[in-house]
């Protein structure tokens, strides 16, 4: 090659290395930055506020709300250990339901997968609820049940303690791990254990040696997104540990914004914290992950290997049917039972059960009514837009040639590191501040939504966009179609069954979410979480027990549509 | 300069003319204008304006089941519709906040345990003045100093209670000091710190039990609960022992329901709270927020209201069945309101009950 | 460069056609700063099969995707029948969809959600051609690759190379300027990948389109190309006739990529009787084509030699003349149609393919014969 000619591709390098960063990358980014900028700076000037705490933005600053927290660190140290325990609880019940029904023979598999995705959408709130009337240590029904058969007085178990939260959010958010760590499995190549079993080792040293370890990013990245869900969670630890004495961030929160004056910065110190937390978490996860071959996932499609267990697979059986009961079975039927009853206790006399709570909560009582359509309306509205939204970035970042795509995937997943509770006050105070008239409108409880569930959407767009192959896009475009064409042609119909899974996963978290919408939700915009929450606080069990059924139905009913719809084969 | 002074001790000065000559005009004038303004407070609200204005919207923290029950009631008799929202301060407040700087307010009237944040309000102009009917059925304790800003609609007397069936009678505590033994460490439920009543406790208490007792009732372990209802139901399942708080109603409905409950009213005194209920002065709706009060006010419906709930009216004309007679009570409410307003006592009665309660 | 053109590739079409139809300047394209395609040139005459043939890495891709548009090059100019598409200093740059070519991809590219039907006819859609016309072409089309009968099937009943071949029917039906093909065999097994090849080569022939057909199955190019373009790291090694690349390949690179050449390394000495020079190589002499000239010497400070391994012959016994010498068979592979033979010589080991009609043994000692002409001087990397 001629010097002249280097010289050229040199120059000509220098001149195309320049920043090129297009609209679709940009005006989402913005809006995103926005979105979450705002409320995070009004959360940090609160957190760092030393004058008046009712004033925005703060006129006085200095960290004496963080040397307060200092006389708090059980606080933290609690949200710690809840976070942490009921990760490691839950991620071994991932771990060991995913492979049981992904891995080995055990009969009924298809419908395990089934039952064991639906504690999920139903929802923190609905099993704290369901599981303080299973595990009270007085008359929770475990309990009553266990000294009626054996005669012993002191309760079997009593769930308004540390380990009481650890196991109901682990049981409650297992199901997440189990999908995360089950499509993994699936891909993996089963030569890699079938090397294993030809050196002689057996089928659970197999799993234990082999398995595991090529599970570990899948593992990890199941760990951070309870570990992160847990930190911020809310209902769980108000509902059981409240009364106990026993606080986290997020209680401990809620009571400081509660009383009058309420206690802005040291609640946004608190929160500062917490997003610190969590913030470290994705980082350390981010680092272990980054740099190691995992090879185990490629294009190919592996039938998975299915390891027949022998005699185990009874044991197993009965482990998975615990599970389910654990989940699904008991704390629903408890609250089935709860709804009919007249008074606060359960009585297992048929004659004085009604419908009655059911009316009232359906018909007569206007608050839970509207809260129950507003639910509707919402869940539609996230699904939609979120879906709308994270399908226009998914394909901004893998398929436009546009610099900042990196950047515009990391702002998408942010909201993640933000607690919601803590989000939506920040929210809150954004929206309060804005010149639009938004505060106290169901749009603003809707904007909340679509921001922190972003992430979910994301995640579940970009898998299927990533999966489709960019040649079918190039093919359309030397066949001359322009964009739009394309999108409307090749793209979207592709998308299509991705679509359809991603907006009813957001219509079913949006329907049962409290933490966001808490604070945000009003007069004429009651939603289900609150509006149960609310009920909880002042209603009597059974009628909280009813409205909490109606909305586990909503969400029953939505993930069968999905079902349906889906093995009715949505072409792919 | 010099001049004027060498002239001012001979003539009068044209000012301090004009100045004598208002005052007295003024001092002519004055009760007329205070009586005037007192006339237009006492203005009822038009039915028919009412109606065009929509549903009066009721701010309160009392039981939802409650209040919609009541405002059901009231639109019967009065053809004027309400809708009701329970938000507890630390909800209700941003959102005040926000709408008074926009200068409308969703909510028309604010019904609060926290007779504090009522005067605070009142000071802030945020009230609207309106004086009922039936103002002087109200003793001066149970409404603001310049009636019409705020009156109690419901006297919140906060005594014990528990169940006999989980603790005997013989053993059950009988004064404050009481709840100190040992053998309710851990059984003793109040509500937490956001609660209006929690502080009405320890504000009437503070001066007159002795100063470490907090700190020792905190070595009981006393447990906080988000409401009074909580309290209740978890007598009723065995869960708690003592309900050192609970509000009066809670007693009353637990009886209706058939519960063997007790209530103890200790001889010391029994910690009230007025339950004040005010009409915010940017209201879209004053006449519906006139009539409003106004029934709210009248013996028929502080009758309706506190039976429905199961409280003490502040009016001596209302009875309601279950109640111990209010002449047998010593009623401690809180009567300084410079000092129950001051965010100093705010702040010190949330650290100490917030110890006392784990937080 | 040989004269004679043996018949039988289409080197006469190309002959006939001499208008460059497709013409790359000084292309460059680069993946952040890495640049993977320097500075080429080269162009497609009208109706010619041109292969860019290379390992993985080479740019032949990249330089394709340039082509087709779905890249964009640092610096160059693209220009398609008379029509800069592409040009870094005028700040032209047409859209892939306005270029009017085809594209085969090598994963196919056929949209599962679409009928057979809905897959060919996708760009006479776009072109907004009569449905009459559309569905005449796409039958016509598809009887050409034999796949009419599956008209109206959904796109995921096809096996892969039932999809290749729609893939195929697709790009032929749109009447494009050009054709480019971009590994499209490589995902096949290899019985298939031969018969696919010949179908390729026969719509070529009906078609008469320029086409650029990108692979690194050096036997592949070979077979269907009327012009092979070798490229290694971004340039172009030779360019050139199938067997004038094979014959008389410039660099060690090219030799040893098409076919199977033995690199002999040796020092000059002078030239021989023929007019060709001289290596010596261990004890051997070795005289390299007439009219040939030794390059530079590689970093050993030896001059290499490329002989192929079809070219030299084995016999049991001979008379001494220049180029033979005596040799013993060292190794015998029997591959089926051709045989393997590694034998010792003074230069070294020298790797011979025979037919299995006359068998040696291994350890006899035979005579080898390298024809001069036959013993090529290529450049060291």
């Amino acid at each position: 090659m001629s010097a002249v000619a280097d010289m050229n591709t040199e120059k000509a390098l220098v001149r195309a290395s320049s920043l090129n960063v297009r609209p679709e990358v940009w005006v989402p980014l913005v809006l995103l930055i926005g979105t979450l900028g705002y409320p995070f700076f009004l959360l940090i000037t609160s957190a760092f506020n030393v004058g008046d705490p009712e004033v925005f933005p703060a006129r006085s600053y200095g960290f004496a709300n963080f040397v307060k927290l200092a006389d708090h660190l059980d606080w933290i140290k609690n949200t710690l250990i809840v976070a942490g325990g009921g990760t490691v609880l839950g991620i071994t019940i991932g771990v060991s339901l995913a492979w049981i029904i992904h891995r080995t023979t055990m009969p009924g598999r298809k419908w395990f997968d089934l039952l064991i995705a639906i504690p999920y959408p139903l929802g923190p709130l609905v099993g704290a609820l369901a599981w303080s009337q299973l595990g009270a240590p007085r008359d929770g029904l475990i309990n009553r049940f266990f000294t009626a058969v054996t005669g012993i007085q002191t309760p079997l178990i009593d769930i308004y303690t540390p380990l009481g939260i650890i196991f109901t959010e682990a049981i409650f958010e297992a199901p997440v791990a189990v999908l995360i760590i089950g499509a993994a499995m699936q891909r993996m190549d089963p030569a890699l254990e079938e090397c294993s079993a030809i050196f002689g080792s057996g089928k659970l040293r197999t799993a234990w040696k082999v398995t595991l370890p090529l599970m570990m990013p899948a593992i990890l990245s199941a760990a951070l997104f309870m570990f992160t869900s847990m930190i911020g969670s809310f209902a769980i630890p108000t509902m059981l540990g409240t009364s106990s004495r026993f606080y986290v961030s997020t209680n401990a929160m809620y009571v400081l914004l509660q009383g009058y004056p309420p206690n802005y910065p040291l609640a946004a110190a608190l929160g500062f914290v917490l997003i610190a937390m969590t913030a470290i978490a994705v980082w350390l996860v981010q680092r272990v992950l980054r740099g190691r071959s995992y090879a185990v996932i490629s294009g190919k499609n592996y039938r998975p290997r299915q390891v027949n267990m022998g005699w185990l697979t009874w044991v197993l059986f009965a482990l998975t049917i615990l599970y389910v009961l654990l989940s699904l079975i008991l704390p629903m039927g408890t609250l089935l039972l709860a709804s009919f009853q007249n008074s606060n206790a359960i009585n297992f006399d048929f004659a004085s059960w009604t419908l009655r709570n059911y009316k009232y909560v359906m018909f007569d009582f206007p608050t839970t009514q509207q809260a129950i359509v507003n639910s509707l309306i919402l869940g539609v509205g996230t699904g939609t837009i979120g879906v709308i939204f994270a399908t226009f970035i998914a394909i901004a970042t893998h398929r436009s040639k546009s610099d900042g795509r990196r950047l515009l995937e990391q702002v998408t997943m942010l909201p993640q590191a933000f607690p919601r509770l803590i989000f939506a006050i920040g929210f809150l105070w954004m929206i309060l501040t804005l010149p639009i008239k938004l505060y106290g409108t169901l749009l603003a409880v809707l904007l909340a939504y679509v921001i922190v569930f972003l992430p979910l959407a994301y995640r579940g767009m970009s898998g299927v966009v990533v999966q489709i192959d960019k040649a079918l896009e190039e093919a359309a475009r030397v066949s001359g179609a322009g964009a739009a064409r394309i999108a409307r042609t090749v793209t979207l119909p592709l998308l299509r069954p991705g679509l359809l899974a991603t907006w009813a996963l957001l219509f079913m978290v949006s329907v049962r979410e409290i933490s966001a919408s808490l604070f945000l939700s009003g007069t004429n915009t009651q939603v289900l979480g609150p509006a149960i929450f609310s009920f909880w606080d002042s209603g009597g069990m059974p009628r909280v027990s009813a409205l909490a059924v109606v909305q586990a139905l909503i969400i029953l009913v939505a993930l069968t549509v999905v079902r349906v719809m889906a093995n009715r084969g949505v072409k792919v | 300069m010099m001049k004027d002074r060498k002239n001012s001790g001979l003539k009068l000065n044209r000012r301090q003319l004009m100045l004598a000559g208002s005052a007295a005009a003024m001092s002519f004038a004055m009760p007329h204008v205070v009586s005037r303004a007192y006339a237009e407070a006492s203005a009822p609200g038009n039915v028919d304006a009412a109606k065009a204005e929509g549903p009066v919207v009721v701010w309160h923290g009392d039981q939802e089941a409650d209040v919609v029950e009541y405002l059901k009631i009231f639109t019967e008799k009065t053809g004027v519709p309400a809708v009701q929202q329970r938000l507890l301060p630390g909800q209700a407040l941003p959102k005040l906040e926000a709408e008074f700087r926009a200068g409308q307010t969703t909510g028309d009237l604010y019904l609060t345990s926290d007779s504090g944040i009522m005067e605070n309000l009142r000071q802030q102009n945020r009230l609207l003045r309106y004086v009922p009917a039936d103002m002087d059925a109200y003793g001066p304790e149970y409404r603001s100093s310049e009636p019409g800003y705020w009156t109690t609609y419901y006297v919140n007397v906060g005594p014990m209670m528990y169940d006999p069936r989980y603790v005997q009678e013989s053993e059950a505590p009988k004064t404050w000091t009481d709840l100190l033994d040992p053998k309710w460490k851990g059984q003793i439920g109040f509500q937490n710190s956001a609660a209006g009543t929690s502080y009405g406790f320890w504000f009437v208490l503070k001066d007159i039990l002795p100063k470490d007792y907090w700190d020792n009732l905190g070595a009981n372990n006393p447990r906080a609960y988000s409401s009074s209802t909580q309290i209740s139901q978890d007598i009723e399942r065995g869960g708690l022992k003592i309900g050192g708080r609970v509000s009066i109603f809670q007693y009353v409905k637990a009886i209706r329901h058939k519960q063997p409950v007790k209530a103890v009213f200790p001889p010391l005194g029994v910690p009230s709270v007025n339950q004040a209920t005010g009409i915010f002065s940017t209201t879209k709706r004053p006449n519906g927020a006139k009539i409003f009060t106004n029934f709210m006010l009248s013996k028929e419906g502080q009758t309706i209201w506190n039976n429905i709930q199961g409280s003490y009216s502040a009016r001596k004309d209302v009875q309601v069945e279950y109640l111990p007679d209010i002449n047998t009570l010593k009623l401690l409410l809180p009567l300084d309101f410079k000092e129950y307003k001051n965010p100093e006592n705010r702040r010190q009665f949330v650290a100490v009950w917030n110890k006392m309660t784990g937080l | 460069m040989l004269a004679t053109n043996p018949t039988g590739q289409n080197g006469s079409a190309a002959d006939r056609r001499g208008t460059a139809y497709i013409e790359v300047r000084n292309l460059s394209v680069a993946y952040g700063s890495k640049v993977v395609v320097k500075n080429i040139s080269f162009s497609v005459g009208r109706g010619e099969h041109l292969s860019l043939l290379g390992p993985s890495g080479c740019g032949k891709s990249t330089t394709l995707r340039c082509i087709a548009g779905l890249e964009t090059p640092i610096a160059g100019e693209i220009v398609i029948d008379g029509i800069p598409v592409f040009s870094s200093e005028k700040r032209i740059n047409v859209p892939t969809e306005k270029r009017k070519l085809s594209m085969v991809f090598q994963s196919y590219a056929i949209w599962p959600h679409m009928t057979v039907f809905e897959n060919v006819a996708y760009g006479l859609r776009v072109q907004r051609v009569s449905h009459s016309e559309v569905k005449q072409r796409v039958t016509d089309t598809l009887k050409m690759v034999g796949m009419e009968d599956f008209i109206d099937r959904p796109a995921t009943d096809l096996s892969g190379g039932q999809q290749q071949r729609v893939a195929l029917a697709r790009a032929y039906a749109s009447r494009p300027k050009a054709i480019l093909l971009d590994e499209p065999l490589s995902n096949l097994d290899a019985r298939l990948r031969v018969r696919m090849r010949e179908e390729i080569k026969e719509l070529q022939h009906k078609f008469d389109l320029s086409t650029i057909y990108v692979t690194h199955d050096q036997e592949e190019a070979m077979a269907i190309s009327d012009r092979i373009i070798v490229m290694r790291e971004g340039n172009i090694e030779q360019s050139g006739r199938p067997l004038e690349i094979y014959d008389t390949p410039r660099t060690r690179f090219v030799a040893d990529f098409i076919g199977a050449a033995n690199i002999i390394a040796g020092v000059p000495q002078g030239n021989s009787a023929a007019g060709g020079p001289v290596v010596k190589v261990g004890d051997a002499l070795l005289e390299c084509a007439p009219g040939s000239k030794l390059h530079a010497p590689d970093a050993d400070g030896r001059h290499l030699v490329a002989v192929r391994t079809v070219y030299p012959e084995m016999r049991r016994a001979g008379s001494p003349r220049p180029n033979q010498w005596p040799g013993k068979i060292v190794r015998r592979v029997l591959l089926g149609d051709i045989v393997n033979y590694t034998v010792k010589w003074a230069g070294g080991e020298l790797r011979l393919h025979a037919f299995p009609s006359d068998l040696f043994g291994e350890g006899e000692e035979v005579q080898i014969y390298i024809p001069a002409e036959r013993a090529i001087p290529v450049m060291a990397d």
